[in-house]
């Protein structure tokens, strides 16, 4: 029965978006249509909600009919994991992609931008369109709801990995979030685009579109890194996984997109690339989606092969080709751009920004999809590993860090050279300094201590802007410090709330080069009473404790970690086995501190369960990285947050300009 | 600050210049490559198991393996023509890997006069880890390659730890074995090719 009515909401929600997709297209044309249109797109929320929430209720009930639940249920896996397995495998992960999609479709639709009523029902059609791309998928090839019989009396419950931890409820959502949200500036370029209309429109509409979107996918990246460091036991939180590659793609474009329609939004140039940007973020986004679900790279993240890669390829190369012909047909309207008057001026460090990123998104993109063009070549079968990733991607991060300070600090138009050298004397003395300092201190690394003194040299020039930007509202207002600086923050809001995900940037720079550059860690076969040391600390087993639930076996090691003597408690590394998984799942224990993570892994027991053999990694300035995320997050809020009811609602980047006159 | 310079409202959208339609033609040809490009890279992987990442490299000729060892030696594949080549991929920490050795060992201790020998790549591992692995295990009896970095066992295309390779006495790569070693596998996989004279399982 939940079968038919999941297939049923599958079938519903594709009709609805076909009739959408028909109803917009006609509006678009000034038919009076609107009103059906708009019906027929809540249908399609309602048709997706209907989906997840018949598959919630069958995983939750254990109905062992439907296959998606015969494939990833157990009854042993505690609820949470269970309502979560909606996303364990490529059914139920497509529902998720199909509510998100029709939620901001709905939020699309709501209330057109006044800049841009024209693109609205063209926008309109592409987001709905799209979901009947991903309706037909799920209903033709996903296959969740198809009715097992004889029924199975127990499944084999999700992925070992995917119960294991409870970020796992957290980050597929965020990530999609994120993934998903780049459809509206997608759609709306493709709307610019048909209708001819590629000036400041698209752009002022989808700003916080592709803010709120890439908030999400920063969060779920991060969160994605977590994650795997909490529950891969490697001791790592990146690897250059083909997935992990896949969710980053489309950030470096967004990124640069979030930038380049500043540009475009003060003059008329970057019409292309602008265009360029949002379209390539959503065909990186089914890049990744592909990556992730076809199975053509082995990965941790895979699903098992099925008809949706073939499926995905074609989709992919449709859009592909259809954006391709718009650009084309309307190369007219495409140009002629306003030239730059200074490369020296914040355009132009927007700009060097734009090469940087797309830069790093090309090289990561070839990175990852380099052994399948081998194999198509001449079959040759090579993986390419970090060593290649590194040495690309970090001199491309370390000069984004530097253009990070440095591009706020420059004004639009043109730069006078010796103002700003002014200017970046104390921040460039600052970055000088940490590094003479660190270096004094012992730190060795050309690459870690660069990065501290760029990210240093960016901190500053940050620092520099709020303290001068409260200096002004100071002396404006009268008022005090504490109150001049949230004065000077309301006025600019999207100018500070970049400084701050500037910081966040600065601090994940530093978290990721001290954590990459100065860990150690030592393995040892210990028996129970026996120590062994890494660095300062002092891991001591005290005993071993096997346990064994319906759900799973596990083998927990009790080990007293110190450090200089002083006592952090007893940790619990432990491995589990899952009836559904020939190899073991290691849970790790970390002793997270402000300075250094302590990392403990059980690797082995013996089976008289006498020894065990522990590895510890201490690892310098982890849990900055994840607090980087929450700044970069909350910078984001600041800057993107909607501006209250009353004296703001009307033309706000006018008064962000405004303002800045005033100022400068 | 000349920042307030060039804030006049930009004239939108421009009218449309005369059309240059050799130009239109070359970007038509250029998206059907790249289009046609997109579907062949992305396409290769499919119709195999991700999980079966062996099928390219068997029945070749094996890769390159050659290098000082653990026990401070020197190994190179090339010397070891004729024989049949069991080549195992491990390190000290990864937990199968400690479960196979005795396997390794007894193959190497009952097979060799049948012309077996096995050689271990010690990949992405201190020196020191693995020595202390070995002497947990009661030493070896073949040798080890340094694989610090890893690049040999990418040379190989294993895509983990551990996997094992076997090269029969021509230098040909005749099976792969992903993760941890059996018995049986040992007995339907490499014994008939130590019978066999040189013809692959």
């Amino acid at each position: 029965m939940k079968s038919a009515f999941g297939t049923l909401a599958l079938g519903l929600g594709l009709a609805a978006s076909l009739s959408a997709t028909g109803w917009w297209v006609l509006t678009a044309q000034g038919r009076p249509t609107a009103a059906r249109a708009r019906l027929m797109t809540w249908l399609t929320l309602a048709a997706a909600a209907g989906a997840c929430a018949v598959l919630v209720w069958a995983l939750v009930s254990h109905d062992f009919s439907v296959r998606y639940v015969a494939e990833n249920g157990a009854r042993a896996v505690p609820l949470y994991y269970t309502v979560i397995s909606l996303w364990a495998a490529l059914e139920g992960s497509l529902l998720l992609w199909l509510l998100v999609l029709a939620g901001y479709t709905v939020l699309a639709m709501r209330r057109p931008h006044p800049r841009a009523a024209s693109l609205h029902p063209w926008a309109m059609t592409v987001l709905s369109s799209v979901g009947v791309f991903f309706f037909a998928l799920a209903l033709f090839a996903g296959s969740a709801f198809q009715r097992i019989s004889p029924v199975p009396l127990e499944g084999p419950g999700p992925n070992a990995l995917l119960q294991d931890h409870p970020l796992m409820g957290i980050h597929p959502p965020l990530l999609y979030l994120g993934y998903v949200g780049l459809t509206v500036p997608f759609a709306y370029a493709v709307a610019a685009l048909v209708t001819g209309q590629t000036g400041r429109g698209w752009v002022l509409v989808t700003r916080r579109w592709t803010l709120s979107a890439w908030t999400f996918l920063t969060a779920g990246v991060l969160m994605g890194g977590w994650w795997s460091y909490e529950v891969l036991g490697w001791g790592g939180y990146w690897a250059w996984d083909p997935v992990e590659n896949a969710s980053i793609l489309p950030w470096f474009t967004a990124t640069a997109l979030l930038h380049s329609v500043m540009v475009q939004e003060r003059r008329a140039t970057l019409r292309v690339w602008n265009l360029a940007l949002a379209t390539s973020s959503f065909l990186l986004v089914l890049i990744g989606t592909f990556l992730t679900r076809s199975g053509v790279i082995a990965s941790v993240h895979s699903f098992s092969q099925s008809a949706v890669g073939p499926i995905l390829l074609g989709y992919l190369v449709g859009v592909l080709l259809f954006v391709g012909a718009l650009f084309i047909w309307r190369a007219d309207r495409l140009g002629p751009d306003e030239r730059l008057d200074s490369p020296l001026s914040r355009e132009g460090v927007f700009l060097g920004n734009n090469v940087i990123l797309v830069g790093l998104a090309f090289t990561v993109l070839i990175g990852t999809v380099f052994p399948l063009l081998l194999e198509a070549v001449n079959g040759q079968r090579v993986s390419v590993g970090a060593p290649y990733f590194n040495r690309m991607a970090v001199p491309l991060a370390l000069a984004m860090v530097l253009l990070m300070g440095v591009g706020p600090l420059v004004p639009w138009g043109i730069a006078d050279p010796r103002q700003l050298a002014r200017r970046l004397r104390l921040p460039a003395a600052v970055g000088l300094a940490t590094i003479a300092a660190l270096g004094l201190t012992g730190l060795r690394g050309v690459a870690p201590l660069l990065t501290f003194g760029l990210s240093a040299f960016t901190l500053a020039t940050i620092a520099v802007q709020f303290a001068s930007g409260t200096a002004a509202a100071r002396s404006a207002t009268g008022a005090a410090w504490p109150r001049a600086l949230l004065v000077a923050i309301a006025r600019r809001r999207r100018f500070y709330g970049g400084l701050v995900v500037h910081a966040g940037v600065a601090l994940a720079a530093v978290a990721i080069a001290g954590s990459s550059a100065y860990g150690v860690e030592g393995e040892q076969a210990l028996e129970i009473g026996e120590s062994f040391s890494v660095g300062d600390y002092r891991a001591t087993l005290v005993g071993i404790r096997p346990e064994q639930t319906p759900r799973r076996r596990a083998i927990t090691a009790e080990v007293a970690l110190s450090r200089a003597g002083r006592d952090l408690g007893v940790h619990e590394p432990a491995l589990s086995f899952y009836p559904s998984m020939t190899q073991a799942v290691g849970t790790p224990s970390v002793e997270t501190q402000a300075d250094e993570d302590a990392y403990l892994v059980l690797a082995a027991v013996n089976d008289a369960r006498t020894q065990a053999t522990i590895r510890l990694a201490v690892t310098p300035l982890v849990l900055w990285l994840w607090l980087s995320g929450g700044v970069m997050v909350a910078g984001a809020v600041l800057a993107g947050w909607p501006a209250g009811r009353g004296k703001s609602r009307q033309v706000p980047v006018d008064r962000d300009r405004a303002l800045e006159e005033v100022q400068a | 600050m000349t920042v307030t310079e060039d804030r006049s409202p930009v004239t939108d959208e421009p009218a449309a210049p005369a059309r240059r339609s050799r130009r239109r033609w070359l970007w038509v040809t250029l998206l059907a490559l790249g289009a046609v490009t997109v579907l062949t890279v992305l396409s290769a992987g499919f119709g195999r198991d991700p999980s079966v990442v062996d099928s390219v490299l068997l029945d070749g000729p094996a890769p390159l393996l050659a290098g000082p060892t653990l026990d401070g030696g020197s190994f190179d594949l090339a010397d070891y023509r004729g024989k049949v080549v069991l080549v195992n991929v491990w390190a000290s920490w990864c937990a199968p890997c400690r479960d196979e050795y005795p396997l390794l060992e007894a193959a190497q201790r009952e097979l060799s006069p049948a012309g077996l020998q096995v050689v271990g790549i010690d990949t992405q591992d201190s020196t020191r880890a693995a020595q202390r692995f070995l002497d947990e295990m009661g030493g070896e009896n073949f040798p080890n390659v340094l694989d610090p970095d890893g690049r040999k066992t990418i040379d190989w295309g294993a895509f983990g730890v551990p996997e094992t390779y076997l090269v029969d006495r021509d230098g040909t790569l005749v099976a792969k074995q992903v993760c941890q070693l059996s018995a049986e596998w040992i007995a339907t996989t490499v014994v008939p090719l130590l019978e066999g004279e040189g013809t692959g399982p």
